[in-house]
């Protein structure tokens, strides 16, 4: 089964596609716009997940046909070819996205998200070699969605989650306790899973992050930190 | 757990679960798969040549017939998405307007004219939702983006996929068709749109597994 990480495993097994249930949310619509982006910005990288959303999808258009039709307003259909009456069909063609600047590989998704440079967003440092920058979703006041810069070799501290936590890396490769992850991946971690990512490689690691509570600190400092850094 | 390859619990969560149930991989290749075009349904067919006759011609004819087969079903499936009947009526009538703007965007290759119809209708129903909470109004929702690139083989497995759901779903006795349907139509991520709140990712998470072990067990137990 198709499971999200829990403790022990080795590594993140071939074929792993994060956690069926997210990409079920995906093609059915429940998922927040923070959680969508993640899930999006993974099935885009993906294959595996892009089938089992399409998979979904198929199984929702089929359900379609089969639902009792409701009784529409009177003159519904009149309304409606009167709305089109002698509209020409929107032009299609996609805006055209300025060109990224920054020579990185984004998921499209996320890309409009991030804009041209991601040196351009508002970077914070979290802790030494680590930095972070917010991303604007309708969702923010529940869940947080940043992306996550993580410097080659350096670990995150020790942490717990009080919620849960996605983590879809997006450059680079990282290592904890529940296995490895590269581009691609996406780590479901929820109260559970304690962990210390390390990135490892020599590359730098991008992540983009969902978290919906803050996370703990839960090495040897934890308690001291947990008092004075307020990080989700 | 994973159930033997009897067409109706190939549906919903066993058949996007199942690496094995996609047809066209020689392993998953068994009798009771449905083959292609030579049992196509009618209504897909006929569906099918409105999407191309309003793509194509701006058939306003074809457009009609495309409103009576869907206007009705897709108010049903705000209705059970919580919308009140104001609502549901308006949600279909704008879902139907995208199907008629958006109608060149539509790749028989790619879905069937159902599965195109609901991405449409429930995108109309997310942008409802974030339409007063976005932070920044023009932002692209990832609702809108398409599926990332498959395999190859799953590409072109995709029409023959699309058949053996619905040749799958065709199959169902009534009270499993109603557990699908359920599953798939009824879970709510949000009270409606115009109480709108979003409950933890944690919260949703959870529902989401419920909902696809309940599907799972509700089939097997009665399938096999």
């Amino acid at each position: 089964m198709l499971s999200t990480q829990r403790g022990g495993k080795p590594a993140a097994p071939e074929g792993y596609v994060g956690s069926e249930e997210l990409l079920f949310g995906r093609a059915i619509g429940a998922l927040p716009e923070s959680a969508s982006l993640a899930v999006a910005a993974h099935a885009e990288l993906c294959p595996e997940a892009s089938s089992i959303v399409h998979r979904h999808k198929a199984v929702a258009g089929a359900l379609i046909e089969t639902l009792e039709p409701a009784t529409l307003n009177e003159g519904a259909l009149d309304r409606a070819l009167k709305a089109i009456a002698g509209e020409e069909q929107a032009s299609v063609a996609p805006l055209a996205a300025e060109a990224a600047r920054d020579g990185l590989d984004l998921p499209a998704v996320l890309r409009r998200y991030v804009g041209p440079d991601v040196d351009a967003l508002r970077w914070k440092r979290v802790m030494k070699g680590v930095r972070e920058a917010e991303l604007p979703v309708s969702d923010g006041a529940v869940c947080r969605t940043r992306l996550m810069h993580i410097d080659s070799g350096r670990p995150v501290l020790q942490h717990g989650h009080n919620g849960l936590e996605l983590t879809l890396l997006l450059q680079g490769a990282y290592g904890d306790c529940t296995g490895e992850y590269r581009r691609g991946d996406l780590q479901v971690a929820d109260e559970e899973i304690d962990h210390k990512p390390v990135a490892f490689g020599g590359e730098d690691c991008l992540c983009l992050v969902v978290t919906d509570a803050p996370i703990r600190f839960t090495g040897p400092f934890g308690g001291l930190l947990n008092l004075f850094v307020r990080y989700k | 757990m994973i159930g033997q390859a009897t067409a109706a619990v190939q549906i919903g969560a066993e058949l996007a679960r199942q690496g094995n149930a996609l047809p066209g991989q020689a392993s998953g290749r068994t009798g009771s798969r449905v083959s292609t075009s030579d049992d196509k349904s009618d209504i897909r067919q006929r569906l099918e040549r409105a999407m191309a006759a309003v793509a194509d011609q701006r058939d306003t004819a074809a457009f009609a017939e495309l409103f009576d087969f869907f206007a009705p079903r897709l108010k049903a499936y705000f209705l059970r998405q919580g919308e009140d009947h104001g609502q549901a009526e308006e949600l279909s009538q704008e879902a139907m307007l995208t199907v008629w703007r958006r109608a060149e965007t539509f790749d028989a290759s790619q879905a069937s004219v159902s599965t195109w119809v609901f991405t449409v209708a429930r995108n109309k129903r997310i942008d409802a939702l974030r339409k007063s909470s976005r932070p920044q109004p023009d932002m692209d929702d990832p609702a809108f983006a398409p599926e990332g690139p498959e395999s190859a083989e799953a590409i072109l497995a995709r029409a023959e996929e699309e058949d053996m759901v619905q040749a799958a779903i065709k199959k169902l006795p009534p009270e499993q068709l109603d557990v699908v349907r359920k599953a798939y139509f009824e879970f709510k991520a949000h009270s409606a749109i115009a109480e709108e709140t979003t409950l933890p990712l944690g919260t949703i998470k959870s529902r989401l597994r419920l909902a696809l072990v309940r599907l799972r067990k509700e089939l097997d137990e009665e399938l096999i």
